[in-house]
Order: structure tokens, then sequence, then C-alpha cells
């Protein structure tokens, strides 16, 4: 059994918009269950403000279609400790943020999936 | 999780008439064949084939890159796959489907055409491509997992991944919810899908596809006089120029299965030519006084269609008139049981949730071959608004484009696949190795 990690989603940079998440994911997987994910981003920055939605489905991921979306952090919850979901769901999580323009969405950056595995597979 | 580099997928949507394949990102599949192959038993005859003498060139497009005959030894069966190969007549060469009812029975043959759709189309080397491969809205697990295993056992694909044929096709239009009517070779399919994925318990076939029309029409010539002969069956002779005379050649070795298939592309390039859907319901004394249309047939004969122009496609509204064409005893049996295409899309949308049935009514999407016939569009709308609740705002799309709507399904897969987001969705080879086959349900839902 092993121990649950702790993850920094995008690393130093943490979350913002613009940012190819999905590059990101692909070399931080696999996630595991009982992981948790951490969003940090600035709270009463000047700059753009940022959010943590969980979208419904593959299909509003592929085509970012928040419609049906579910708002997990609002924009300030991500100062300080940064805001924290917990993988404790055997089912794909569609990350997401609705800032910054549509195109870097389609285009996969800003949002990834998280699939957790029960297996204990090299991290 | 597949991470590679900015290479190419691969899209291959293997339907029930042609297969269809090429890159990602592209908007049309590099290579068209059928999904029929030929196949000798290497046990009924000598090693050196004998009697091929002559070749049928199929009027199918032709999208081969070499000119090589695909030859694959199965055990002990040799297939033979590819337009030109099946242009090509052999002794004791029968005609074979992977599919049985929709579902693939023989894997064998798949697997050669794939293996033909690589290497002798694309020109590939599979083991450096992601796969995206289209499926029946209604595939089950068992052939998931086993389409997952011969990617990647047999052709180490890096990654996989199968999206189901409506939701490709709704993808494509640009829609997150639809109701897709898919007339392929061998069946309709109607397929509710809601916001990106398909409603199973919604999902409508019929056996009458493009193929069926085909032999209805075949039949019915026949029973005025008319024969179709295979390409492979005469020589054209020019006795004076200008004047030709044909020559019938005889070929006995030949199987009854190869016959009908050459005499289906012609009579399925007739019905391609002549062939429209009629604006109300067919009448046989109304029509039988409609001017004729000439086709000549490649063995020169001219032959005059009339009624049939009208009555063959209107067997996709009306399946009893299948039995009013001589020859069609056999499916005197199920005729009962199959419904028309505004039926099915009704009763497709009544299994399905009441909040999102107005929604399918305004998004009913066409797709595939035989969806792309003429006037198909404009009298399944008016068929619809006349037998669709007064409240439902009916609309049938159709894309403006024969090709588009032709490959659709092809086309929805190149889109997905080339997207920026869609890399973290792959399948990957290392997942496949730590979980197994069955992890293919939760990789692709």
């Amino acid at each position: 059994e092993r121990e649950p990690r702790t993850i920094l989603v995008g690393d130093s940079q943490g979350w913002q918009a613009g940012t190819n998440y999905t590059q990101w994911a692909i070399q931080n997987s696999p996630f595991h269950i009982n992981d948790t994910l951490v969003f940090k981003y600035p709270g009463n920055s000047t700059t753009l403000a940022q959010s943590v939605y969980l979208l419904p489905n593959q299909w509003s991921y592929i085509t970012c279609e928040f419609r049906g979306a579910k708002l997990l952090g609002n924009a300030t919850e991500g100062d300080g400790e940064g805001f924290k979901v917990e993988l404790n769901q055997l089912t794909p999580y569609y990350f997401a943020s609705a800032e910054g323009n549509f195109y870097d969405c389609i285009a996969g950056l800003s949002k990834f999936i998280a699939v957790p595995s029960t297996s204990s597979g090299s991290s | 999780m597949y991470g590679g580099d900015e290479v190419s997928a691969i899209v291959v949507d293997l339907g029930s008439h042609t297969c269809k394949a090429g890159y990602a990102g592209e908007d049309a599949p590099k290579a068209v064949f059928p999904s029929v192959v030929g196949a000798i038993d290497q046990m009924d005859v000598d090693e050196a084939d004998n009697g091929e003498n002559n070749s049928a060139s199929a009027p199918e497009s032709n999208n081969n890159v070499r000119n090589a005959d695909s030859d694959k030894t199965k055990g002990k069966r040799k297939l033979y796959v590819g337009s030109q190969s099946l242009g090509y007549r052999r002794d004791h060469m029968e005609v074979l489907s992977p599919f049985k009812d929709g579902i693939v029975a023989d894997w064998d043959i798949v697997d050669s055409i794939w293996d033909h759709a690589f290497r002798e189309c694309l020109l590939i080397d599979p083991k450096e491509h992601p796969m995206l491969l289209a499926e029946p809205s209604s595939n089950s697990q068992q052939q998931r997992e086993r389409t997952a295993e011969l990617m990647f056992e047999k052709y180490k694909a890096p990654a996989l991944f199968l999206a189901k044929n409506a939701v490709l096709t709704s993808f494509a239009s640009g829609r997150a919810t639809s109701l897709v009517v898919d007339g392929g070779g061998g069946s309709i399919t109607v397929a509710p899908v809601h916001d990106g994925y398909v409603l199973q318990k919604a999902v409508a076939t019929s056996p009458i596809g493009g193929e069926f029309l085909t032999d209805c029409l075949m039949k019915s010539l026949e029973s005025k006089g008319i024969t179709i002969k295979p390409r492979y069956s005469f020589r054209r002779k020019e006795i004076r120029p200008g004047e030709f005379q044909t020559v019938d050649l005889e070929f006995p070795n030949t199987t009854e299965s190869y016959k009908l298939y050459c005499q289906r592309v012609i009579a399925s390039d007739i019905k391609e030519c002549v062939c429209r859907a009629p604006d109300t319901p067919y009448d046989e004394s109304a029509y039988s006084n409609i001017p004729m249309t000439s086709y000549e047939l490649p063995d020169g004969q001219t032959i005059e269609i009339g009624a049939d122009r009208f009555k063959i496609p209107d067997v996709l509204f009306n399946p009893s008139l299948v039995q009013s064409i001589p020859g069609t005893e056999s499916f005197a049996e199920i005729a009962p049981s199959v419904r028309g295409l505004p039926q099915m899309v009704i009763e497709s949308i009544n299994k399905c949730d009441v909040d999102i049935r107005r929604e399918l009514f305004s998004s009913i999407l066409l797709a595939g071959g035989t969806a792309s016939m003429q006037q198909l569009k404009e009298r399944l709308e008016k068929d619809l608004l006349e037998e669709s609740p007064q409240a439902a705002r009916v609309k049938v799309l159709a894309s403006g484009n024969a090709t588009e709507r032709r490959f659709s399904v092809w086309i929805g897969g190149s889109i997905l696949a080339s997207l920026g987001s869609f890399q973290q969705m792959w399948f990957s080879k290392s997942e496949y190795e730590e979980h197994g086959a069955s992890y293919i349900q939760r990789k692709c839902p």
C-alpha cells in the first residue's frame, strides 16, 4: 500500500490560464486513488482571476462546454495553501479553468484529466 | 498516459461496406476500400493460381498507393484485400465479410484489412502512430477488448482510442446532442447522442442498408430480363472503327459470391446514378408512366430504368414495398418487424428522456453513403413533420457536401484526434500492460 501523494498542479507555476496542463498531466500521471491535487493561484492578484471547475463528462471536456460544470474553487480559494481536491472516486476528473480564451481550452491548455488508479504503478 | 511526440494519429473507420483510413487533422480519408475480402482455401486449390487471365477493374475509387496485390496467408486461407485485389478474378475465390449482423465474426479478416490499410495504403509502421478507431454505437465490451488486444499485441500501437460512430458524426457537425441517422452499406442505425454519449437504450438498427437496396434493384432488373454481366465475363472487340462486339468469356471456377460481388458493384453504380427518394410514398399506378432514364452497362448494353428510380429508395421509408419485388421472398420472414426510417427516428426519440426530445428533433443528422441519396433529406423531414408531435420543431441536417456526409464518421475522428486536448485521452500501451484490455472501458467511455 503506497502513501497518497499531494501534488501541486502546474508545479511552481501553479494554476493559471493559458498554461498547458494537458502536458503537465501526462508528465505527472498516473494519479492514484486518494491523491490530493492542490490548485494554487493568487486570490487578490491584478492579473486574471482564476477558478477551478469540474466538467461533467468527456464531451464537455473536449468541446470546452461549461454548461453543467461544477465550480469547485472560486477566485479567492486558491490563495495561501491553495485549493485542495482529493481524488476519492474511481472515475475520470475533468478539471478546467473558465478563464483565458476559448482557443486555449480547445487546444488543450487550461485543463486536464485525472483518472485515479488503484494499482501500485511507478509514480 | 500517452505522451508521445507530435506525430499524426491514424483514424480508421471500418464500416460494413467500406473501410476509410487516413491521418488525423486531414479533411478526408487517404484510403477507401471494400470491407470485404477475397479468400481462397489453400487446401482446395493448387498453389499456382490457375485461370488468372482476366481482370475486372472495379469502378470503386482505388486509393491504393502500391500496385502489388495484398496477399495475406491466414492459416489455411489466402486473403486478398483492397479494390485492386478484389478487382482481379481468381478461381475458387470467395468474397467474405468480417461482419455478421453488424458484429465482427472473423477477426482474421479484420486483421488483414487493418494491415492493408496501414502497410499498403498509408505506408506507415503502426507502432509509430496512435490509433483512433471508430466503432459501432452498440459495440460490446468483448469486441472492444479484442480490438485492444490486437492493436497492442500485434501492431504494437503506442496508443489507442475507440469512439462510437454516432459520437464522431455528432462531433464532425459541432454538436454535443443530436440524433444521428447513419445509412451505411449493411444497415441503417439511428442513435441519439446526448452531451457526447450515445444513449444505448434508444439505438435502433434496420437491416435495410445500401447493399439491400442494391440487391432489390438487381432483382427488379432481372425480373425485367436485364442481366448484369460481371466485368470479367466478357471482352469487347472492335470489329470496325467505333463499332464493338461483346465476346463472352467462360470461367467455370468462379465462385457465386465473387460473381455476385462484381454484379453488385455495377448495380450499385446504377443506383447511385439514377435513384432518388420520391417526394411522397411510392405508388405503383402513379409511377407507371414516368419517363425512362438510360444507363449504359459496362458490356455496352443500354438499359432503361423507370419506376425503380423511385421505388427502390422508397424501401427505406416503406419496407413492405420489398414484397412487390420478384425474388425477395427470403425477406418476407423479417419484413413485419422492419420499420421505415421515420418510424425508427420517432421510436428512438420516444425512448429518450422527455427533456431532451425537443432538442433531438431539431438536430437530426444524416450520415453515411446511403443517407447521401438525392432528396432523402427532404423526404425524411417532410414525413417527420407529419408524424412527429405538434410541439417538435423538426430539422434534418446534412452537410451540403456529399463527401463530408459519406465520410462524416471518419472526419469526426480526424477532428477529435487532432485536438491538443485529446492527447491525454489516449489509452496508452503502458496502461494496457499495467491494467489489461478491460481498462478500455474506463479510458474510452
